[in-house]
C-alpha cells in the first residue's frame, strides 16, 4: 500500500495536534446468492481511502478522504485538526504515548477466493443449496449467500508506528424454509473464517447442507415451549452469543467509562463460580474475528475477561488505556476508511469447563438444551439480554425428549453469570458475526455448553 | 455531478447485455458521537463511489467501485458483465424502466441544512451533553448525531432513465441512563428524524429524562394475558418489522408469513397501512425509486385486507406482478431490494388518553419485538413498558416477556387512536391490541 509521508505528521504537530494516525484500507467482495435454484445474485467491488485522526488537547478530530496522497491527506489532517479545536469538550486524554509497532502480516489461505473460477463457486453452491432444497417435499425455500472479502489495512501514526496487514474471510450462510399445515419454520446454518475457499470447499451436502435442512423439518413439529423460569443448557453458539453480548459489550472500556456498562463497578469482584473463565482473542488464527494488528496498530492478543470466576479485564483502545492507566489490548478497530477506530470486540468465548455434556443432561430434573441461535442483543447499561433460539428441547429426568420451537430465553447479565453451574468440556469459537456499534466489524463468538438455572424463558 | 457517460452503456449493449445501469452516489455528512459526559468524536465525511448492474434476459451481474471517474466505471461494467455468465435468467423479466418520469417534484434538500458550519455542528453536539443540566440523579448519556449535507444519487440506465437528485438530512438519536442504585437503573430514549435545520430542535429530546424516570423502581408483570397499547413508539417498530415481511422478495421465495394473504384478511379491519414516497422533506421521500421507477403512494393494508407488497424489479418478475417504484439501494455498494416510503397508520376515532383511562388492566409498551418474518411469531423481553392499572399507566414493567404471532396480534387490533406522532414523514397512531401472552416466573 502506499506509503504515508512524515511531512503529514510534521504538519499535524504544527497545527497542534499532540498524537495523529493514517489509516489507508481497501476493501475488495464478492458474492453469490442462490434461491431456489436460481443463481439471482452475483456482485463484486472495492472500496478504498483513507481517514485521519488528530488528537488536541484531549479531544480527537477525524476526516477521511478517497486518494491516498500526501496533498490530499494534509488537507483532511487540515480538517481533523480543525474540528477538534471546534468541540467543545473537557480534555479526555491527558498523554497518549503508545509504543511504536512495526509489522506486517497476511492471513493465511490455502485458496485465495479471487483465484476460484466463478463457474466452480456456482457449481458447488448450486450442489449445496439443492440438496437443502431436495431433502424432503416440506422444505418450501432455500436460499444459499456466500461472500469473501479481502481487507487490506495499513496504519501509520506520529510516534512511529508502521503497520500493514491483508486479512481474508470466506463466508456461507444457509436458510431452509419448511411448511406443513399452514406450520412454516425456517432454519438456518453460518460458516465463516479468516480463511481463503478451502473452507467451503470442504462442504459437502452430507456435512452441511441435508443436516440443515433436516433440522428445519424436524422444527415442523416442534411444540410451543413452556414460558417461566427454567434451567437452560445453552450450546456453544448460544453461549457465544452470551459472551458477545451480555459479557463482551459490557466489558469494552469506552462504554465502562462512559457509565453504559452493568459491569462498570465489578472489576475483581466475582460473578461466577471459580471454572468460569471468558476471554477475547483477536490472535485466534483462522477465526472469524481474527486480525494481527487492531486498527491503531497495537497487535492482537488474548485479554482475560473473567478469570475463576471473577471479573478481571476490559477490552481497551489507546485512548481508554490511556485515561485507565491500562495497556492497550490491540482492540481498537474500524470497518472502513470513513470510520474511526472504536472498542470492539474480536472472537469472544468462554473457556472449557470441567463437566461431559452428557452427565450436564443427566443433572437437570426438568429444563431446556437449546441449539443454534437466531439473534440476540442486550442493553449494556441495564445488563438486560433476550435471545432467540434456532431449537430446543425439554430435558426431563436426564434425558431429552420432545422439540420445542419459537422459543426465546433472556435475564439480567450478572444474574445469569452468577447461574452457571457448569460448562462442558469442549469449546467451540466458529460462530460468525458481523457486530455493529455504529459500524460493522468481524467478529466470532463461541464456549462450552452451559448450563445456566433460572433463566427467563419465553414462547407464546 | 455529471452523468455517466452514455458509452459505458451502449459498451455493455454491445457486449450482449440487454440491458444495464449505473448508479452513483456522493454523500457528505457530518457525524457526533457522544458517550458518558463527553464528546467522543465529531467527524466529516465524503463517501462515494458507483455501480453498475448488467442484465442479460434478468440474468444480473452487479460490481461496484469507490471512484465514479470514466476508467473505474468502464472496469465495473467488464466485471458486472463477466459475472453476469453465472446468473441464471428469469423467464419474465418484466425489463427496467424506459423514461418513466419521476413522481411529481418531491422536496427532500434543504438549503439551510446543507450549509450547516463545522462550529454549528459542534454547537449541537455541546448543547445534547447540556440538556441534562440540573438533573439530580447520576446520569450517563449516550447520543448520535448525523447529518448529512448533501447525498447526491445520480441513475442511468438503457433505457433513457437519467435523473440527479440530492437530499438533506438529519438523525439525532438521545439516550440517557438514570441510577439510583445498582439494581435499580432504567434509560430513557428519544430521536429526532427530518431533512431540515429547523427539525433540529435538542430541546424535543427531553422527554427522554422523563422516560428514563418513570423507567426507575420496575416490576415484574404476572404471567397472563395483558391488553397492550403500543405508543407511537411501538407502533413505529411493529410497522418495522412488518416492512420485512411485506418485502415483495419474499414473496417470490416463500419466505413471509403473509405469502397467500394478498387480497385477503390480515389486520383487524381498523388497521390501514399506506406507504407514501411523496411527503414534502419525509425521510423516507423520494420522486423515482433506485432502480428509476415513479415513486407513489402504496395502499399496503385497507379495512384489515392485504392490498399491496413492495416490488422492486426482480421480485415483481418473479410473482407475476409489476414493480411499484419502491426498489431502494441501502449505498451504491448494494443492489436495489424492496423498500418502501414513509409509512402512514390511519389514525382513528378517539384520543390515546380517553383509550387508556378505559383499560382496566393492560401494558403501554414502546417498543415491539422482532419477528421472524417466516412465520410471523415474535418472543422477546419488554425494553420499554408500564403497567396501566384502572386506567392509568404506573409501574414500569421489568424482567418480563412478551410472545405471539404478529399475523394474530394484528387481527387482534382493537384500537387505533386519533392522536399520532410525526417521525419525520412516517405517522404512527397509539395502537391497542387484546390477549397479547406475557411472561415472567
Amino acid at each position: 500500500m502506499n506509503d504515508i509521508g512524515e511531512s503529514v505528521f510534521k504538519l499535524a504537530s504544527k497545527l497542534g495536534a499532540q498524537f495523529a494516525d493514517v489509516r489507508v484500507c481497501r476493501l475488495t467482495t464478492s458474492s453469490v446468492t442462490i434461491n431456489n435454484g436460481n443463481t439471482k445474485t452475483l456482485t463484486t467491488g472495492t472500496e478504498s481511502g483513507f481517514g485521519v485522526r488528530v488528537l488536541v488537547k484531549g479531544v480527537w478530530g477525524f476526516a477521511s478522504g478517497k486518494i491516498v496522497e500526501d496533498k490530499e491527506i494534509a488537507a483532511a489532517m487540515r480538517s481533523a485538526v480543525s474540528i477538534a479545536k471546534s468541540t467543545k469538550s473537557e480534555s479526555r486524554v491527558k498523554e497518549l504515548n503508545p509504543p511504536s509497532i512495526i509489522g506486517m502480516g497476511v492471513s493465511d489461505s490455502e485458496i485465495l477466493p479471487m483465484t476460484v473460477p466463478l463457474a466452480d463457486k456456482v457449481a458447488l453452491l448450486k450442489l449445496l443449496e439443492g440438496t437443502a432444497r431436495q431433502y424432503s417435499k416440506q422444505v418450501v425455500s432455500t436460499t444459499l449467500t456466500y461472500s469473501d472479502v479481502m481487507l487490506e489495512e495499513k496504519v501509520v501514526n506520529s510516534v512511529g508506528t508502521n503497520t500493514e496487514q491483508t486479512v481474508t474471510r470466506t463466508r456461507l450462510h444457509l436458510s431452509v424454509v419448511a411448511a406443513k399445515n399452514g406450520n412454516k419454520q425456517v432454519l438456518t446454518k453460518s460458516l465463516g473464517r479468516t480463511a481463503g475457499f478451502e473452507t467451503i470447499a470442504a462442504l459437502t451436502p452430507e456435512n452441511f447442507s441435508i443436516p440443515t435442512a433436516e433440522r428445519a423439518v424436524n422444527l415442523l413439529d416442534a411444540k410451543e415451549p413452556p414460558a417461566g423460569k427454567m434451567d437452560v443448557i445453552m450450546d456453544p453458539s448460544i453461549s457465544g452469543l452470551f459472551a458477545h453480548e451480555a459479557c463482551g459489550h459490557g466489558s469494552e472500556a469506552d462504554l465502562v467509562g462512559g457509565g453504559y456498562s452493568v459491569f462498570k463497578d465489578l472489576y475483581g469482584k466475582k460473578v461466577a463460580a471459580d471454572f468460569v473463565n471468558l476471554y477475547d482473542d483477536g490472535s485466534l488464527e483462522g477465526c472469524h474475528g481474527f486480525y494481527f494488528y487492531d486498527s491503531e496498530g497495537t497487535p492482537a492478543r488474548r485479554t482475560t475477561l473473567i478469570q475463576d470466576g471473577k471479573y478481571v479485564g476490559y477490552l481497551h483502545s489507546l485512548s481508554t488505556a490511556a485515561r485507565t492507566g491500562a495497556s492497550p489490548t490491540g482492540n481498537a478497530r474500524a470497518f472502513m476508511h470513513y470510520n474511526l477506530p472504536i472498542v470492539r470486540m474480536s472472537n469472544t468465548f468462554f473457556g472449557a469447563g470441567r463437566a461431559k455434556l452428557d452427565d450436564i443432561v443427566k443433572d437437570v430434573k426438568y429444563g431446556l438444551l437449546c441449539r443454534g441461535l437466531n439473534w440476540g442483543y442486550v442493553y449494556t447499561e441495564r445488563g438486560q439480554f433476550t435471545c432467540n433460539v434456532q431449537e430446543g428441547f425439554i430435558v426431563r429426568n436426564g434425558k431429552v425428549c420432545e422439540p420445542v420451537g419459537n422459543v426465546s430465553i433472556g435475564g439480567l447479565s450478572t444474574e445469569i453469570l452468577s447461574n452457571i453451574v457448569a460448562a462442558s468440556d469442549t469449546v467451540d469459537v466458529t460462530t460468525p458475526g458481523m457486530c455493529g456499534k455504529g459500524q460493522w466489524i468481524w467478529v466470532a463468538s463461541g464456549g462450552p455448553h452451559l448450563l445456566v438455572k433460572n433463566m427467563t424463558v419465553g414462547g407464546r | 455531478m455529471k452523468h455517466p457517460s452514455d458509452s459505458i452503456l451502449s459498451a455493455a449493449v454491445r457486449r450482449g447485455a440487454t440491458e444495464c445501469d449505473i448508479f452513483i452516489e456522493r454523500k457528505n455528512y457530518f457525524s457526533v458521537s457522544i458517550l458518558g459526559k463527553e464528546i467522543e468524536y465529531i467527524k466529516k465525511v465524503e463517501e462515494a463511489g458507483a455501480a453498475v448492474r448488467v442484465f442479460k434476459k434478468g440474468a444480473m451481474g452487479f460490481a461496484y467501485t469507490s471512484s465514479a471517474e470514466h476508467a473505474p466505471l468502464e472496469r465495473c461494467a467488464a466485471s458486472a458483465l463477466d459475472i453476469c455468465a453465472a446468473a441464471s435468467p428469469i423467464k419474465d423479466f418484466v425489463g427496467l424502466p424506459s423514461g418513466e418520469k419521476p413522481a411529481k417534484k418531491v422536496s427532500a434538500f434543504d438549503e439551510k441544512l446543507s450549509r450547516i458550519s463545522e462550529k454549528a455542528v459542534c454547537k449541537l453536539a455541546s448543547d445534547l451533553l447540556a440538556l441534562p443540566d440540573g438533573v439530580k440523579e447520576s446520569y450517563s448519556l449516550r447520543g448520535e448525531i448525523e447529518i448529512v449535507t448533501d447525498l447526491e444519487k445520480s441513475l442511468v440506465n438503457s433505457n433513457g432513465v437519467k435523473w440527479t437528485t440530492h437530499e438533506t438530512r438529519v438523525d439525532v438519536y438521545f439516550s440517557i441512563k438514570l441510577e439510583q442504585s445498582a439494581e435499580n437503573v432504567a434509560t430513557g430514549f428519544e430521536i429526532i428524524s427530518g431533512r431540515k435545520l429547523s427539525d433540529i430542535d435538542i430541546e424535543s429530546l427531553r422527554p427522554a429524562i422523563e422516560m428514563a424516570r418513570r423507567g426507575l423502581n420496575s416490576e415484574k408483570a404476572k404471567t397472563d394475558k395483558y391488553t397492550i397499547v403500543l405508543s407511537p413508539f411501538g407502533t413505529l417498530s411493529l410497522v418495522e418489522a412488518l416492512e420485512g415481511a411485506l418485502n415483495g422478495v419474499r414473496f417470490a421465495e416463500n419466505s413471509t408469513f403473509l405469502k397467500g394473504l394478498e387480497g385477503k384478511q390480515c389486520a383487524s379491519a381498523a388497521v390501514n397501512l399506506i406507504s407514501d414516497p411523496t411527503i414534502p422533506f419525509g425521510t423516507r421521500s423520494f420522486a423515482s425509486d433506485d432502480e428509476g421507477n415513479a415513486a407513489r403512494k402504496v395502499e399496503v393494508i385497507a379495512g384489515g385486507k392485504l392490498a399491496n407488497v413492495f416490488h422492486d424489479t426482480y421480485s415483481a418478475s418473479m410473482t407475476g406482478s409489476k414493480p411499484n417504484g419502491n426498489a431502494r439501494r441501502a449505498n451504491y455498494k448494494t443492489p436495489p431490494s424492496p423498500g418502501c416510503g414513509n409509512m402512514v397508520l390511519t389514525t382513528g376515532k378517539r384520543k390515546s388518553a380517553d383509550i387508556i383511562s378505559g383499560i382496566k388492566r393492560g401494558i403501554l409498551i414502546d417498543s415491539f419485538p422482532q419477528i421472524n418474518a417466516v412465520n410471523g411469531v415474535y418472543s422477546s423481553m419488554i425494553d420499554f413498558g408500564w403497567m396501566i392499572e384502572g386506567g392509568k399507566p404506573g409501574r414500569a414493567v421489568k424482567g418480563s416477556m412478551m410472545g405471539g404471532n404478529l399475523l394474530d396480534s394484528l387481527k387482534k387490533v382493537k384500537e387505533v387512536s386519533s392522536d399520532c406522532r410525526d417521525f419525520g414523514g412516517s405517522r404512527m397512531p397509539f395502537v391497542v391490541i387484546e390477549d397479547v401472552s406475557i411472561s415472567s416466573e
